[in-house]
């Protein structure tokens, strides 16, 4: 009982208690505590990277920052880009191309770009003068190589002068080709179905990359003819093995071009639209791709394309599919007609295969698994109409569906990959099972903006 | 001021730092840890919560009355894209010296990490509103062949995205944010936010931001790229990224340091070996930022050298 009684006395005592007397006020904290919990904050870094690191020579500097307003104000020297690239490539219809390309400049004089080529077996010059100056660009001067190369979208405000005289091979369905324009293939095995034909003109352009946007607006004056082939070597195929060069047609023109371009990171989506020329050399071209996450570890990327041509449009400016960007397992060039409607689908995993296999391999070669699916028609207007829009035929959907690698490569472009793949035919109509490698963009179809 | 029922839990020693609002409902914010889910509509008036993401010795620890409104995640992060913004906003002018330096980390022979400074610089920057920046530069020292290898390029921008990239309206959604720790720092609470990406194969680190959530401000961060590379071909990994603020003149948080260290993979120093240069297998990269003076009222004429450069 004594016991009891003590506790509810000593509880009667602590609730009879006059609140302020009890109580223990909070002192007011010190006013640099936060500033000591960084402060510890940093000591740690301090270890971690050690003295080496995070020590400077301060001798001397007070009196350099003291007279620094002092000094003379002449303008910093200019930030050349200088640059020495090979030109190397190999088509049925050109042989071997060896050359050189120079660029240089500075953000104050733009830059320039000049190459030139020699195409051996038909004895053919190639070559290229282009100008790129920044015309409007707030904020401060650019880093150099981020000057030298056309803006992008997601990067800063500029608006940019472009213009270009070239005697070049231009790739048919420039959108679907492989950088090389599929010269790797042709020297191999000799059966890349890429064609390529002449351009020789002169393009002036202006370029704005504005927030989330780019629009590009010039004119194209040249003369475009088809090229013949000219060898059939290849270092392991059959000579007669080696497709044909799709034959352009004979042209001449001077046209306006304009392109638009739209991009949200945070969105994961991209569109854009081009419209190329006038009257029956009208082409009109569109692509979106849009990519969801599934969970941390996919991504699924749904693209889709559409294009009209003028019903008597120029061949070399017809729509085809085949190759390694749309229906993998059609050879380059099936179509040539005046309007294309495309859609693909990617599952992307975030694995690295090597890794999980346990396969030794250089850190830097992470291959991701991916899987693909493709359906597309090609098709010219029934009625022979210039029309943007035409219903596809029933029977002229391909489709190809496959799987492979793809590896990030993150250069010279942060979302540049190379993907290697197995591709199977869906339908009759599929062509056959193709092996291949392709360097691209996250979205192939859409491309840089 | 202690509120008397909080003087009873005091004396049964609850083995809990208990925290009373007096000012704000409890909006919920420890279902975001992981706890049991709270009610997501509570009476107002004063009411308890249980605060366990603070690792303390409860049993020996005082009582402390915490005013503060508790918030949930997104009311954080909400909270501080606007404090940043409004911080920026309220910026015209600023001057500060910038050191910058790379540090070539290498094991030599022995095992033992044989440090060298590669390159080190000291500017001068002034920046005014709205794209107003002068550079003067004080001194470079470099180990580099051609002495354009390295630089350091300021821009106009007093937004510090390095700081705040993630909490940014466009990039918060690409990001999965939990609160790791709360921290009492006298009338303040501070947070820390840990941050990843929600997909594995978008380009973005893991890190963790300090949150003073009295101004709700970014006081400290950190990221890394430790399970995968930004750039596959040459770096390995980014070990660690640390960016620290500091306050100027009483309210103007300002980033005070930079400080990371990259993994380069034996491709990208094999390339670099064929350009003649050396690279190690590790590079330290430092910043620090010193004489911060903000809104001192920099003269245009300052600036004008930038302007005839950009003429000409």
């Amino acid at each position: 009982m004594k016991r009891l009684a003590l506790v509810f006395g000593l509880l009667a005592l602590a609730l009879a208690t006059p609140l302020d007397a009890g109580a223990q006020t909070p002192a007011p904290p010190p006013s640099d505590s936060l500033f000591k919990v960084l402060r510890a904050l940093s000591d740690s870094t301090d270890t971690g990277f050690g003295t080496a690191t995070v020590e400077f020579d301060t001798t001397g500097l007070d009196s350099l920052v003291g007279s620094a307003l002092l000094l003379e104000a002449t303008p910093p020297p200019a930030r050349r880009v200088s640059q020495l690239y090979p030109v190397i490539n190999y088509h049925r219809a050109s042989g071997p191309t060896l050359g050189a390309g120079y660029r240089f400049g500075s953000q104050t004089t733009g830059f320039l770009d000049l190459r030139g080529s020699y195409a051996f077996t038909p004895k053919l010059g190639r070559y290229g003068f282009g100008y790129r100056k920044t015309l409007w660009a707030p904020g401060a001067r650019m880093p150099r190589f981020e000057a030298a190369a056309p803006g992008r979208i997601g990067e800063r405000n500029r608006l940019d002068l472009e213009l270009r005289y070239a005697r070049k091979t231009v790739p048919f369905m420039l959108e679907h080709s492989d950088p090389d324009a599929g010269g790797f293939g042709a020297l191999i095995s000799g059966t890349s179905a890429q064609s390529i034909f002449e351009q020789r003109g002169f393009t002036g352009a202006l370029a704005l990359w504005r927030g989330d946007w780019l629009l590009r607006a010039g004119v194209l004056t040249a003369k475009e003819k088809a090229l013949p082939v000219v060898t059939r070597f290849s270092l392991l195929g059959k000579e007669e093995d080696v497709p044909d060069n799709t034959v352009a047609d004979a042209d001449e023109f001077t046209e306006p071009f304009a392109e638009l371009g739209f991009r949200r990171r945070d969105w994961d989506f991209a569109a854009t639209a081009t419209l190329h020329g006038t009257g029956d050399r009208r082409r009109l071209r569109g692509a979106l791709g849009k990519a969801m996450r599934l969970g941390s570890n996919f991504k699924v990327g749904v693209e889709l394309e559409g294009g009209a041509a003028a019903a008597a449009a120029p061949r070399q400016r017809r729509f085809e599919i085949g190759g390694a960007k749309s229906v993998p397992s059609l050879p380059y060039g099936q179509g040539g007609t005046d309007h294309l409607v495309m859609s693909r689908f990617e599952l992307r995993g975030a694995q690295d295969v090597l890794n999980a296999l346990h396969l030794p391999h250089p850190q830097w070669l992470v291959l991701q698994p991916s899987l693909f699916f493709d359906y597309a028609n090609v098709w010219n207007d029934p009625a022979g109409r210039d029309v943007v829009f035409s219903k596809p035929p029933g029977e002229g959907w391909r489709g190809s569906a496959g799987g492979g690698f793809a590896w990030r490569l993150g250069v010279p472009e942060p979302d540049v990959t190379m993907r290697m793949w197995m591709a199977w035919p869906v339908g009759p109509r599929g062509g056959e099972p193709q092996f291949n490698f392709t360097v691209g963009r996250t979205f192939e179809l859409v491309g840089r903006l | 001021m202690t509120h008397p029922v909080l003087q009873r839990v005091r004396a049964f020693a609850l083995p809990t730092v208990l925290l009373l609002s007096l000012a704000d409902p409890i909006t919920a914010p420890i279902a975001a840890q992981g706890m049991p889910p709270q009610p997501t509509e509570v009476s107002a008036g004063p009411l308890f919560a249980v605060e366990d993401t603070i690792p303390v010795p409860s049993m020996l620890m005082d009582v402390q009355v915490v005013t503060a409104s508790r918030v949930s995640i997104d009311e954080i992060l909400r909270r501080v894209a606007e404090g940043e913004a409004h911080r920026d906003s309220m910026m015209q002018d600023q001057s500060f010296t910038m050191l910058a330096a790379l540090t070539y980390l290498d094991p030599g022979k022995s095992g033992a990490e044989a440090t060298k400074r590669q390159w080190e610089s000291a500017t001068q920057v002034f920046r005014k509103r709205p794209d107003k920046v002068r550079t003067v530069p004080l001194r470079t020292r470099s180990s580099f062949k051609d002495a354009d290898d390295a630089s350091v390029e300021v821009g106009p921008g007093m937004d510090e995205e390095l700081v705040n990239f993630a909490f940014q309206p466009r990039t918060r959604k690409r990001f999965e944010f939990r609160i790791e720790q709360r921290q009492l720092i006298g009338d303040r609470v501070l947070y820390v936010l840990a941050f990843r990406p929600r997909s594995k194969l978008d380009n973005l680190p893991t890190g963790r931001a300090w949150v003073d959530t009295k101004e709700f401000v970014i006081v400290r961060q950190e990221f890394w790229y430790r399970d995968r590379s930004p750039a596959p071909l040459f770096f390995k990994s980014i070990d660690s990224c640390v960016i620290e603020r500091t306050q100027v003149d009483g309210k103007w948080w300002v980033m005070s340091r930079i400080l990371a260290r990259v993994q380069v993979t034996s491709l990208a120093r094999f390339m670099a070996r064929a350009g003649k240069e050396k690279l190690p297998p590790t590079i330290d990269f430092t910043l620090s930022i010193r004489d911060w003076k903000v809104n001192q009222g920099l003269d245009d004429a300052l600036f004008v050298v930038q302007k005839k450069e950009k003429k000409n």
